[in-house]
């Protein structure tokens, strides 16, 4: 038997080899691979939200299939135990904790979709659900979902294996359901970005001026897709210390920028036109210079890193200045995320919420004097609270912050918002 | 929009599959072979020491665990035991560890890294390119791009045998550590090392000796800014190489140098490769521990980080200006923690104590009152109400009573207990043993830790306590070369040197004669020597000229072994070894054989007859002439050495010393060590007639006469040797 690497030799562990072993792996080895992702994530050889999510919801998936459970008790607890050991490792990447708790709200659907007979909504979600598959294939975008009423919850947990008979009450019935429903959950964290961008007409209008932060596939997507068809100036300030070579690189279009290539190691997204290819008018200003360029901009695009209960976000550090400003100038804010980095949990400790980085990134370590007689800290994330924030647009639409709570209870059964106990 | 399934890299995927077959292994030493922090290590060995509240050795093996190496081979020496019993608890041993080969070799007998290099080649373990390292390493690099410029190297040129994993720093950063700081000479092109020279702490020196091959590379840059921990990428020619010189025992000061110093013999390269966004320290004395725990808490080390919990046992939250609170926690309303503080669990701080820039182990008891700064308190420490602890290290178990002061500098070992209301001063370190060695207990001295407490200093066996050096001063460990000197007086065992500690048999460097200035370098390094305090010095002022050491040294061991009849090849591995160790110049060598051989003559023929006298110094030359051999290469040596013999033998007196030189000489040329040319070339020499030079040389000089008659008379080499013969009994 050839046994797998957990780590390519020579390091550092990636997503891609998490994956890559995930799958190949016997069933006797899924504790190991639990531990190993707690320890990718630790050591932050694992990091974004979309990156911990597909790392996550592997795992899971691989949990569960070489799990074998008699009852569904078991099976529901484990994953919280595992959930809350992820969460622990990192609990900045609130992705992780949402991927677990999506995963848990299936199992309890499944069960009870087990029981009942299938509720009316079936055919439509399934008509969805191969919809959304199909673009997947095809790279072809796919029309934005219809009805953001929909309960993405039920669309997901939906059985498409054709009995449903009351009687199987099977811990295998149920086990394919689950399986499938978390390929769902990967699929929509592959497309989702496509679907953000779907719905990019409706917002950025021709000759408008767009101020955007930092690095964000999301907003490159979606900044993207108006593009083709408008013609607009878009404004980035560089995020300095931490985003800014790779806001660079990508804007430069070096093809084999680590930027770009971070890019392709995502499951299906691949960053190959750049938005200077795309024949926008870029300017590309320092973080300091923000608040100077508001008065002229006509809209704030900003990715983020993680969405808490409240509509608050937790993005890149200099959002929340950049907000501030937007607020000042009565600017609208627009931030475009998957529903995955929407997260049930309130930010009630908002220091701890953000991460300190690399103090190198701003002061060179061999400055042996600065070193020396100051702390440098380097904030990765800001806080930005919902007020600052007018409209949401996720894979399923767009919303006003009101209106996040809705989505919120459709995603996540109120039982797992807490993981603990 | 193109498909983007398209652009998927293939690259690295395949990448990874060509190096299925490859596995990486690592070497870690978990001994230093150094005395730089005793006493503490007397209890706790150093890669067990808490940095930031985690024994440094889990740093190191997360290092290895992140860059996919699967076999690790732990050599352990002294306090294996501990060492074994530790890693037997974390996951590193246990279920779920990320090595699939975790192999603890103990043997108690390894002196050196030399003996563990030759060890792990006499048990063929290694089966390709491996990492070694030390045990005290602190990281966040991951070794792929250093670990495929090695194998790229490799793949072309198998000589290629070893790169050296350096980072880019400056000479002033607080991890570099002052007592071993080296100046790397590189080629620019391509990274090869070209020579390697250890910064010596103790003495204003602003030479660098390049070798003259070094100037043939069209760029080479001196660096005296590289920060080197000893990660080195080694094919299995390394272990295989220390097997072959068994005299090497230090990585950088023998095998390095040895290495490149015999590039002709082995034609093996080193390569350096230079990182410069990584984090690199290892924690070799109380001044990179201080500054590596300092690097840690404020982030430098990311994603090294206490908060990211990265090792089984931690649980650290973190709060604003680099404050570290692990689990259960006790402080009070008015504990004030101010920045850079870690406190680990199950440990409660009294009301209206300060704790700034410190780390405090898990269940410690600190009172009221108390003023912590800077200081590393480890576990289980208890510390009095009103106490004041400056920047110093209090180990386990210690117990400091009330109103107790610690001034800035102290080590407090394991176990000691201060008395209330005593003062610990700065250069004091107390312990309650002097180790497993010790032949006696010593008394606890009321005078230093109080009444009723227990413990006394610390009293190097070797030389005093100062040399251990101070977290807060710029105090430099002092060199150990009386160490040395005692060890080779005493030797019976042409194997004594290897019990000398690396950094005894490390001590000089020398100036050799083509030293060449470093206009640049050397501003910089004036600087830095004036931040030694030489105070220490002045009592080894007779040491002071590193040559005038060497040539002590090697006259003294070679006069033992000429006296005692040992075998030439032991007196030549005997001065050999010393002069790598010395990095002294063959110059020096010459002279102190020719010394030697002069005084072993001269007490050989005291109280003989001068008819007597050629006998016995043609038997002596016969006897040892391939050990004057080994020290001449040029024409230039060679007369070179007969200038040293002639210089030497006016000390005989001017009859004896004249016929000592002249056969001397004339027994060199028979055993084809001086060839005619040179002795010609000497007579010529305006050297041999000054200083009384003409002294000694009436009899050589008709010896060169008589020679250069022969060279005109004869024309075949092996007739002219006969007739050498003829003409000598010709002559008496």
């Amino acid at each position: 038997m050839v046994t797998q690497r957990a780590v390519p030799v020579g390091g550092p562990p990636s997503l891609d080899s998490f994956v890559k072993s995930i799958t190949k792996i016997e069933a006797s080895q899924v504790p190991g691979m639990v531990d190993h992702l707690i320890s990718l994530l630790k050591r932050r050889q694992i990091r974004g939200s979309r990156n911990t999510a597909v790392a996550t919801a592997n795992l899971l998936m691989r949990v569960v299939s070489a799990t074998k459970w008699s009852h569904v008790d078991a099976i529901i607890s484990k994953i919280r135990e595992i959930g809350r050991r992820l969460t622990r490792a990192q609990p900045r990447e609130l992705a992780v904790g949402n991927i677990v708790r999506r995963v848990l709200g299936l199992i309890r659907e499944e069960v009870e979709n087990d029981s009942p007979p299938p509720s009316a909504s079936l055919p439509a979600g399934t008509t969805l659900s191969l919809q959304s598959a199909h673009s997947t294939q095809g790279g072809v975008p796919a029309a934005p979902l219809g009805q953001p009423s929909t309960s993405m919850f039920s669309l997901l947990s939906q059985n498409p294996t054709p009995q449903k008979d009351k009687s199987s009450h099977s811990s295998k019935n149920i086990k394919a359901g689950i399986m499938e429903g978390i390929r769902e959950i990967l699929d929509e964290l592959s497309t989702a970005d496509d679907l953000i961008a779907a719905s990019a007409l409706e917002h950025i209008h021709s000759n408008e001026i767009i101020l955007t932060m930092g690095y964000s596939v999301t907003v490159q997507r979606f900044l993207l897709r108006a593009a083709q068809k408008r013609s607009f100036t878009v404004i980035i300030a560089e995020g300095y210390p931490n985003d800014q070579d790779k806001v660079h690189q990508v804007l430069s279009g070096d093809p084999d920028s680590p930027g770009n290539s971070q890019i392709a190691e995502d499951s299906h997204l691949t960053f190959q036109q750049t938005l200077t290819r795309a024949g926008l008018i870029v300017i590309l200003i320092p973080d300091s210079a923000v608040y100077a360029m508001m008065s002229r901009v006509n809209k704030v695009i900003l990715g983020t890193h993680a969405v808490t209960a409240n509509g608050g976000l937790v993005a890149a550090a200099g959002a929340a200045v950049i907000s501030k400003a937007a607020k000042e100038h009565r600017t609208p804010v627009v931030v475009v995320a998957g529903a995955y980095k929407l997260s049930p949990v309130h930010p009630f400790d908002v220091e701890g919420i953000s991460e300190h980085g690399d103090p190198g990134k701003a002061v060179r370590w061999e400055d042996a004097d600065m070193v020396e007689s100051c702390d440098v800290v380097n904030t990765l994330f800001d806080y930005v609270p919902p007020n600052m924030v007018d409209l949401y647009i996720t894979n399923l639409g767009g919303h006003a912050p009101s209106y996040l709570y809705r989505i919120v209870a459709d995603h996540y059964r109120p039982e797992d918002v807490s993981l603990d106990g | 929009m193109p498909p983007h399934d398209s652009q998927k890299p293939k690259g690295p995927a395949g990448k990874e599959e060509e190096d299925d077959s490859f596995i990486l292994q690592a070497v870690v030493l978990t001994d230093s072979f150094e005395r730089r922090f005793r006493p503490i290590t007397h209890e706790t060995p150093r890669c067990l020491f808490p940095v930031a509240n985690t024994p440094l050795i889990n740093y190191t093996l997360n290092f290895l665990a992140d860059s996919g190496v699967e076999e690790v081979f732990l050599f352990c020496c002294s306090q294996a035991e501990k060492v074994e019993a530790y890693l037997k608890t974390t996951k590193w041993m246990g279920d779920g560890s990320p090595f699939k080969k975790f192999q603890i070799i103990v043997n108690q007998k390894l002196t050196s890294m030399g003996d563990a290099m030759r060890e792990l080649d006499g048990k063929s373990l290694i089966k390709g390119d491996f990492l070694l390292i030390t045990a005290d390493v602190v990281t966040n690099m991951v070794i792929g791009p250093a670990l495929q410029a090695h194998r790229a190297r490799r793949a072309k040129n198998k000589d290629a045998i070893m790169t050296m994993v350096l980072r880019e720093s400056q000479s002033t950063h607080r991890t570099m550590d002052r007592g071993d700081k080296a100046i790397f000479v590189l080629d620019k092109a391509n990274g090869r090392c070209l020579h390697y020279e250890r910064i010596l702490p103790d003495r204003q020196r602003p030479f660098l000796s390049l070798p003259a091959e070094v100037l043939q590379a069209p760029t080479i840059s001196i660096r005296d800014d590289l920060l080197d921990c000893y990660i080195d990428i080694c094919s299995q020619d390394v272990p295989a190489l220390f097997t072959e010189n068994f005299d090497y025992q230090h990585i950088r000061g023998h095998f390095l140098h040895g290495i490149l110093q015999d590039y002709e013999l082995y034609g093996k390269m080193i390569h350096c490769y230079i990182t410069r966004k990584d984090y690199i320290a290892r924690v070799r004395g109380l001044q990179t521990y201080d500054a590596i725990t300092k690097d840690i808490v404020s982030g430098w080390a990311y994603p090294i980080c206490i908060d990211h919990n990265l090792f089984d046992d931690m649980d650290y939250t973190k709060t604003r200006n680099h404050i570290y609170r692990e689990n259960d926690v006790t402080l009070t309303r008015s504990t004030l923690l101010k920045p850079n503080t870690v406190v680990g669990a199950h440990t409660s701080v009294g009301e209206n104590t300060v704790l700034s820039g410190s780390v405090v182990g898990r269940q410690c008891k600190i009172g009221e009152n108390v003023k912590v700064d800077g200081a590393y308190i480890w576990d289980h420490v208890e510390i009095g109400n009103n106490c004041e602890v400056g920047k110093s290290i209090i180990a386990n178990n210690v117990v400091l009573g009330e109103n107790v002061r610690v001034m800035p500098g102290a080590v407090i070992s394991h176990g000691v207990c201060i008395a209330p209301g005593t003062t610990v001063y700065g250069d004091y370190s107390i312990t309650t043993t002097n180790g497993p060695d010790a032949e006696e207990e010593q008394e606890t001295d009321a005078g230093v830790v109080g009444e009723g407490g227990k413990g006394f200093l610390y009293e190097d066996s070797e030389s005093d306590s100062d040399e251990i050096e101070r977290i807060t001063a710029s105090r430099l460990p002092r060199q150990k070369r009386t160490a040395l000197l005692t060890i080779m007086d005493d030797s019976d065992s042409d194997s004594s040197y290897v019990s000398s500690s690396d950094e005894s048999t490390f001590s000089e460097v020398s100036s050799a004669s083509a030293s060449r200035r470093r206009a640049k370098k050397s501003k910089q390094k004036s600087r830095m020597s004036i931040n030694t305090q030489r105070s220490d010095y002045s009592a080894t002022s007779n040491e002071d000229d590193p040559d005038e050491s060497f040539f002590k040294e090697a006259y003294s061991s070679l006069l033992t072994a000429l006296e005692a009849n040992h075998p030439v090849e032991v007196a030549a591995l005997e001065l050999n070894s010393l002069r790598m160790s010395s990095n002294a110049s063959f110059d020096l060598v010459r002279r102190a054989v020719a010394t030697a051989f002069v005084a072993q003559i001269g007490r050989l023929t005291s109280g003989v007859k001068l008819a007597d006298v050629k006998d016995i110094v043609l038997a002596f030359a016969s006897q040892w002439h391939s050990l004057a051999k080994r020290t001449v290469f040029s024409r230039d040596d060679q007369v070179e050495l007969m200038l040293e013999l002639q210089k030497a033998s006016l000390g005989l007196g001017k009859d004896l010393g004249t016929r000592v030189f002249a056969y001397t000489l004339q027994g060199l040329y028979n055993d084809d060590v001086l060839p005619e040319e040179a002795v010609f070339a000497w007579q010529k020499h305006p050297k041999g007639h000054l200083n009384n030079g003409q002294e000694v040389r009436s009899i050589a000089d008709q010896f060169a006469n008589w020679l250069a008659e022969a060279e005109s008379d004869d024309s075949g080499d092996e007739e002219e040797e006969e007739d050498d013969e003829e003409e000598e009994s010709d002559e008496e």
